[in-house]
C-alpha cells in the first residue's frame, strides 16, 4: 500500500508541473519624431484579424516606426488597411474590411476624424477641401463623402468593382476591375462620362506616362483563362496598345518614373520598361532575393527611391527592402503583416 | 447516437485517410429484447436558446429499433464587450436553428447473421455574426446532409467472420453574403464499401479487406473535375499472449488514388501489464492525409497536383489503476508522450493574384497528454474529479520564404497548454458538476508575434432525479461561464459572458 500511495503522489505532482508559457512579448514604441518627407508603409494585416497598421520609414530611412497610428491615436486602426490619399495637410487612410476611412494630420498623425458606413472601399481622392470620392470592392458605388463633416453625401452608380482613381491633368479616371473598363469622371456634375473596354482583365494600377498618355495594368484572371498585361490609350481613353503577359501570369503595382518615360510594375519580380517599349521586358530590374516574392512596389517622387514589401506568408510581419534608383540594396526593413502599399511625403 | 468512439493516433489510420490524429465512428448499440423505451426533453437557455428532442426505441428477439428527432435553436443575442469600439454591444445576426432525424434498425437473422441500417438527416440554418471590426453581417449558411450507412454481419463459424458495410452521404451547402454580394452553393456526394473478413483462433486474430470510397462534388466553386476515387486493402494481425499481459497488433494498408499509389501505411502497438496496477504501451505508424475536395478543386485556386500529407507518430506511455487505494478512493492515471512528423503540410498561399494551396510545411509536433481520475464511492455519496492535460508543442520545420520568422515557431490557434477538470459530487437524488476549461496562448500570426490570451472558463451544474416505477425524471440547472469571464477563440469572434440553461428529461422503460 506505502508503493502504491507513492506513485499516486508522484502521478499527481507529474501533470501540476507545468511550466510558464508567456511569450515573449515587445510593445514597440515610438523612438524618434516623424518629421516630413517621410515613407508611408500599408500594412494590410490579415483579413478578419484586425491587425490592420501603418508603419513610417523616417526621412533618409533612418528608422522604421511600426504600429504608428496605433500609437498615436491610442486606438486601433482596424481590419485591411487599403491604402493612404494626400490633400492638404491630411492624410486619409482607407481601411477596407472596417468600412471606414481615417482622417489623419498629414505631419503628425494626429486622427482627425473617421467617415464610416463605407462597405468596402479600396482607393480615396479628392477633389477639394470637402469633396472626395472613394471606390468600393462590393458597393457597385462610388460614395462621395464630405471629409469636413466626416458624412456620406452621395453614391454613383456603377457595374460592380471600382478599384484605382486618379487624376491626372484635372481629369479623373476610374479602374472597373470586375468589368475590366476605365472611365473618366466628372466631378462637377457627378457623372461618370466615357468609358472604355480595357480588353485585358482584372485592372489594378493606373499612371500617366510623359506623353500624356495613359497606362493600365491588369492582373489576369488565370482561374478563368483570362489574361493580364499592360494596356496603352491616349488621354481620350482611345486604345494605342495592348501587352499582355505570357502564360495567365499576374502583375500588379504600375508606378511610373520620375521623368514619366518609363514604367514600374511586379510581374515575377520587379520589372522596368520604356513608355515605347513594345513587350514586356525578360529581365528583373533588380535581382529578386531568393526565397521572396515582392508583394508591393513605391517609387519615392523626390529621390527615385524603390520601396519592395515582402509578405513573407501573410500570417507574420513582413520585410521591406530599399534600393537605389539605379537598383542598389540599400536597406531592410521589419513591417507590420502583408506590406501591400508605399505613399510618400 | 449511442455511441461515439475515437481511436487515437495511428491506429485510426486503418480506416483510410483523413486520419491522422485519430477517426471518429458513430454506432448505434442494438441489443435484443431490451423492451421499449421512450424518452423527451427540452431545453430553455439564455439568448433565446431552446431545444427539445424526443427519441423511441423497440428492442424485440428477431430486430431492434430506433428513431428520434431534434430540434433546436438559438437567437445568440448577448452582450460583449467591442474592444474596437471601446463599448458595449449586442451580437447581430447569429441565430442557429437546427432540425435533425434518425432512424437507426437492426436485425437478428439469426445467431450467426446481423444486419443494420441507420439514417441521418440533417438540416441547419445558421446566420454569421460580425466580428469585432465588422459593423454588421448579412452572412447566412444552410446546410443539410443524409448519411445512410449499413452492415451486414455473417459468422461462418467460430472462427471465421465477415463483416460487409456500406454507407452514402450527400451533402449541401449555401453560403450567402448579401454584402459582399457572395453566394455560392455545392453539393458533394460520397459512397464507401467496404468488406472485411476476421479470422480468429486462441490467441491470434487476422483481419483483411477492401475499401473503396467513391466521392463527387458539384458547384459553382468546384471544376467539372471534382471526384475521387479511392481504393485501399487492409490487413491486421493481434496477438495476446496466454497470461494476456501481452497485447500486439498491427496493420497494414495499401490505398490508391485516383490510380495513383499513394504511400503504405501501417500501424504497430504493444501493451503490456507489468503489474495488475500498471501498463505499458506503445506504437508507430505511418499515416497520411489525402488533400481535401476543396484543396485539389476549389475555384479558383485549387491544385489538383496535390501530395497527400504523410508522415510518422510514435507514442509511449503508461496507465495506472488503482482501485481502492483507500478503502472507498480509487484513483487512474494515464499518460502519453507523443511524437508526429509531418510532411508536405498543406497549406494555402498566395499564387499570383489569387490563393493556392501548396505541399508547403513540415510540421514537428510532439507533447504529452494525461488523464487523471480520482473517484470516490460510499452509501450514498459519489464523488468523482477527473483531470485531463495537454502539452503539445506543434513547430514549423520548414520554408521557402527567405524572410520567414515562423520556422521552429508554435502552429497559429496550437495552445501550448491546455486542460480540463470535471468534479461530480452525487447525494442520494442530488448532483452537482463543476467544469473548469483552460486553454493557454494561442498565437495569430505565425512568427508568434501576436496572440490571443489563455482563458479559464468554468461551468455549475445542478441536478435532481427522481424514479417513479419505470419512469425517470432529470431536472438540471446549469450556469455556464460561471466567473463571467470575457475571452476569445477564434480572434474577434466574441464569446457569450454568464449564461443558464434549464433542462428536462423524462424516461420510460419497460421490458
Amino acid at each position: 500500500m506505502k508503493i502504491k500511495f507513492l506513485i499516486f503522489v508522484l502521478a499527481l505532482g507529474l501533470f501540476s508541473a507545468c511550466e510558464k508559457d508567456e511569450p515573449v512579448y515587445i510593445p514597440n514604441s515610438l523612438i524618434s519624431e516623424l518629421g516630413d518627407e517621410k515613407v508611408w508603409v500599408v500594412n494590410e494585416g490579415g483579413f478578419q484579424n484586425g491587425n490592420a497598421s501603418l508603419s513610417i520609414i523616417t526621412k533618409d530611412s533612418e528608422a522604421i516606426q511600426n504600429n504608428v497610428f496605433d500609437q498615436i491615436n491610442n486606438k486601433k486602426l482596424g481590419d485591411i488597411f487599403q491604402s493612404v490619399a494626400f490633400y492638404g495637410e491630411s492624410a486619409f487612410l482607407v481601411i477596407n474590411n472596417s468600412g471606414k476611412i481615417e482622417k489623419v494630420n498629414r505631419f503628425n498623425l494626429e486622427a482627425e476624424g473617421t467617415i464610416e458606413g463605407l462597405t468596402s472601399p479600396r482607393y480615396f481622392l479628392a477633389v477639394s477641401e470637402s469633396k472626395a470620392y472613394v471606390t468600393d470592392l462590393f458597393e457597385k458605388a462610388i460614395s462621395i463623402v464630405n471629409t469636413q463633416t466626416f458624412e456620406i453625401t452621395g453614391k454613383l452608380k456603377t457595374s460592380g468593382w471600382t478599384e484605382t482613381i486618379k487624376m491626372f491633368q484635372g481629369k479623373i479616371y476610374v479602374l472597373n476591375a470586375s468589368k475590366s473598363m476605365i472611365y473618366t469622371l466628372d466631378a462637377v456634375n457627378d457623372v461618370l462620362s466615357d468609358s472604355t473596354e480595357i480588353g485585358l482583365y482584372n485592372p489594378n494600377s493606373l499612371e500617366m506616362d510623359v506623353d500624356g498618355n495613359i497606362w493600365v495594368l491588369c492582373g489576369g484572371e488565370s482561374w478563368n483563362n483570362l489574361n493580364g498585361g499592360l494596356v496603352k490609350l491616349d488621354g481620350n481613353l482611345k486604345k494605342l496598345a495592348t501587352i499582355p503577359f505570357s502564360n495567365l501570369s499576374s502583375g500588379s503595382h504600375l508606378v511610373k518614373t520620375l521623368d514619366g518615360d518609363s514604367l514600374y510594375f511586379l510581374h515575377k519580380g520587379l520589372k522596368k520598361m520604356g513608355v515605347n517599349q513594345t513587350s514586356i521586358p525578360s529581365i528583373n530590374y533588380v535581382e529578386t532575393p531568393s526565397g521572396v516574392n515582392f508583394y508591393s512596389l513605391g517609387i519615392q517622387p523626390r529621390t527615385g527611391t524603390i520601396f519592395l514589401g515582402d509578405a513573407v506568408d501573410f500570417v507574420q510581419n513582413g520585410k521591406v527592402y530599399q534600393y537605389s534608383a539605379s537598383g542598389i540594396l540599400k536597406n531592410e526593413f521589419e513591417s507590420g503583416i502583408n506590406p501591400g502599399r508605399f505613399y510618400f511625403d | 447516437m449511442d455511441e461515439i468512439s475515437l481511436n487515437y493516433g495511428g491506429a485510426g489510420g486503418l480506416w483510410g485517410s483523413g486520419a491522422v490524429g485519430g477517426a471518429i465512428h458513430l454506432r448505434d448499440n442494438h441489443q435484443p429484447n431490451k423492451g421499449v423505451s421512450v424518452e423527451i426533453g427540452t431545453m430553455v437557455g439564455s439568448f433565446g436558446g431552446f431545444s427539445a428532442f424526443a427519441k423511441a426505441g423497440f428492442s424485440g428477439k428477431k430486430s431492434s429499433h430506433k428513431i428520434g428527432f431534434l430540434s433546436q435553436s438559438a437567437e445568440n443575442n448577448f452582450e460583449y464587450f467591442n474592444p474596437y469600439s471601446n463599448k458595449n454591444e449586442l451580437l447581430k445576426n447569429a441565430q442557429l436553428k437546427n432540425q435533425a432525424i434518425y432512424s437507426s434498425h437492426q436485425f437478428f437473422i439469426n445467431s450467426k447473421n446481423h444486419f443494420n441500417i441507420s439514417a441521418w438527416f440533417q438540416n441547419t440554418n445558421r446566420e454569421i455574426p460580425p466580428t469585432f471590426i465588422e459593423k454588421k453581417s448579412k452572412t447566412n449558411q444552410a446546410d443539410q446532409s443524409i448519411k445512410i450507412s449499413s452492415q451486414y454481419t455473417k459468422r461462418f463459424n467460430k472462427n471465421l467472420g465477415l463483416f460487409v458495410r456500406g454507407g452514402y452521404i450527400n451533402e449541401y451547402l449555401e453560403y450567402n453574403d448579401s454584402i459582399r454580394s457572395i453566394y455560392s452553393y455545392n453539393y458533394a456526394n460520397k459512397a464507401v464499401g467496404e468488406a472485411e473478413f476476421i479470422f480468429d483462433k486462441n490467441q491470434h486474430a487476422l483481419n483483411f479487406g477492401l475499401n473503396g470510397v467513391f466521392a463527387d462534388a458539384l458547384g459553382e466553386n468546384y471544376l467539372s473535375q471534382g471526384n475521387q476515387k479511392n481504393i485501399a486493402a487492409f490487413v491486421g494481425y493481434r496477438f495476446i499472449s496466454k497470461n494476456k499481459k501481452l497485447n500486439l497488433a498491427a496493420n497494414v494498408r495499401q490505398a490508391q488514388q485516383n490510380k495513383k499509389v499513394v504511400p503504405i501505411t501501417y500501424f504497430f502497438g504493444a501493451d503490456y501489464k507489468v503489474f495488475d496496477w500498471l501498463k505499458l504501451y506503445g506504437n508507430v505508424a505511418r499515416v497520411y492525409r489525402l488533400p481535401a475536395m476543396n484543396d485539389l478543386y476549389w475555384t479558383p485556386g485549387g491544385n489538383s497536383n496535390l501530395l497527400a500529407e504523410d508522415g510518422f507518430t510514435e507514442e509511449i506511455g503508461f496507465s495506472i489503476k488503482l482501485d481502492e487505494v483507500f478503502e472507498k478512493f480509487s484513483f487512474e492515471n494515464k499518460t502519453t508522450i507523443f511524437n508526429r512528423n509531418m510532411q508536405n503540410w498543406i497549406a494555402w498561399v498566395p499564387n499570383g493574384a489569387i490563393w493556392s494551396p501548396q505541399n508547403f510545411l513540415e510540421v514537428w509536433s510532439r507533447g504529452t497528454e494525461t488523464y487523471t481520475s480520482i473517484s470516490f464511492k460510499s452509501n450514498k455519496l459519489t464523488a468523482r474529479l477527473n483531470l485531463n492535460t495537454s502539452y503539445v508543442l506543434s513547430t514549423n520545420e520548414k520554408s521557402n520564404a527567405a524572410n520567414d520568422a515562423s520556422l521552429g515557431k508554435q502552429l497559429i490557434y496550437v495552445p501550448l497548454y491546455t486542460g480540463n477538470l470535471n468534479a461530480e459530487v452525487g447525494y442520494d437524488k442530488f448532483s452537482l458538476i463543476y467544469q473548469q476549461q483552460y486553454a493557454g496562448y494561442r498565437y495569430t500570426t505565425t512568427d508568434n508575434t501576436q496572440f490571443l490570451l489563455p482563458y479559464n472558463i468554468s461551468n455549475l451544474a445542478f441536478g435532481y432525479k427522481v424514479t417513479i416505477k419505470s419512469v425517470i425524471l432529470n431536472t438540471s440547472f446549469k450556469i455556464n461561464n460561471l466567473l463571467n469571464t470575457n475571452y476569445q477563440m477564434v480572434l474577434n469572434r466574441p464569446m457569450p459572458l454568464r449564461n443558464y440553461q434549464v433542462s428536462l428529461t423524462i424516461k420510460y422503460r419497460k421490458k
